[in-house]
């Protein structure tokens, strides 16, 4: 059970796109919450419990990297997926040495997130 | 500074574009290098004659010798792409490919590899943004305007059309070899003409 979603986008567009895509999947049941950079979201992740995070990596200030490891350096368990076109097989296998759980290519496709989703159990069927 | 050719959100809306660009150019070098670059969030500005002499000088800080690698794209999106060398890029780019230039014909063949690795981050950048806003664009040959001179030197036909239009449109991406600390630069100029049918592009996707 996902009850409450993060985005993470310096984008103010994509914020908005990757919102109305998770909502198209998850419905109303879910408390949607949004960040324009790192630091605002690790305000959100040490504030309150957040199931799930869909993060950029580039953006100004604290990236995505940087965020992953401030995560995982306060213990803070959300999973994350990262959505990002920064499509290196390094940076790939970089979030995923820490802790992501999942990678989308932007520009972002509601077919692949619904997979990832699925593949996480946010989503049934 | 220059008045702004477009509002926050057409900003937003194309920085993003740009950004997926920048991301399959930065795929591109990251696999000829055999490494990773650090990619930043590109800068998108709008710019006159005046901003030119700080863009000059900030070119001139950074690489004390420059080689350019400049292409022009025409069609409904068009303007100027230049790819920007310094010293350390070409240096880095020949330890990589482990090739000895210090003989024979060395300057025909660092000029053929600036050209195949600057058409390749060209192409790469302008192809997918012309496919990302569906503006159909086509690119000329590409052209090395300036090999391995004073960076005051150089001569940058990407700023042509400021001498016309008064006022440009000026994205700049820096992609950071990280293992070599060597940056590469792309600067892309739009032609002022193209602006208002960007503008109705980007509108649609705000």
């Amino acid at each position: 059970m996902t009850a409450s979603i993060l985005v993470v986008d310096d984008s103010k567009s994509s914020r908005k796109l990757n919102l109305a895509m998770v909502h198209e999947l998850l419905g109303d049941q879910v408390t949607y919450l949004d960040a324009a950079g790192g630091e605002a979201a690790m305000a959100i992740l040490t504030s309150q419990p957040v199931d799930l995070v869909l993060l950029d990596l580039t953006m100004p200030g604290m990236n995505g990297f940087d965020v992953l490891a401030a995560m995982r350096e306060q213990h803070i368990h959300s999973r994350v997926i990262v959505v990002s076109a920064d499509i290196q097989t390094k940076a790939k296998e970089r979030v995923a040495a820490l802790g992501a759980t999942g990678f989308i290519e932007k520009p972002i496709k509601i077919d692949a997130l619904r997979a990832v989703l699925t593949q996480l159990g946010a989503l049934h069927g | 500074m220059a008045e702004e050719l477009f509002n926050e959100d057409e900003r937003d809306v194309l920085g993003e574009t740009i950004n997926i660009a920048m991301g399959k150019a930065g795929a591109a070098l990251a696999q000829a290098f055999e490494g990773f670059v650090n990619l930043q969030v590109p800068e998108i500005s709008s710019v006159s004659a005046a901003d030119l002499l700080a863009t000059r000088q900030r070119l001139e800080k950074t690489y004390e010798r420059i080689s350019v690698l400049e292409q022009e794209f025409f069609g409904e999106l068009a303007g100027r792409i230049a790819v920007v060398y310094g010293p350390a890029s070409y240096a880095a780019l020949r330890n990589v490919l482990g090739f000895d230039d210090r003989d024979g014909d060395g300057r025909r063949q660092r000029e053929e590899l600036l050209l195949e690795l600057g058409n390749a981050l060209a192409s790469t950048c302008i192809n997918e943004v012309s496919a990302l806003l569906e503006m159909r664009t086509g690119l000329r040959p590409p052209r090395v305007m300036a090999f391995d001179i004073p960076t005051s030197t150089a001569d940058w036909h990407l700023f042509a059309d400021l001498e016309m239009s008064g006022q440009m449109l000026l994205i700049d991406i820096v992609f950071h070899l990280e293992a070599h600390d060597v940056p590469f630069e792309l600067m892309i100029t739009i032609q002022p003409g193209c602006v208002p049918a960007l503008k109705q592009v980007l509108a649609k996707r705000i």
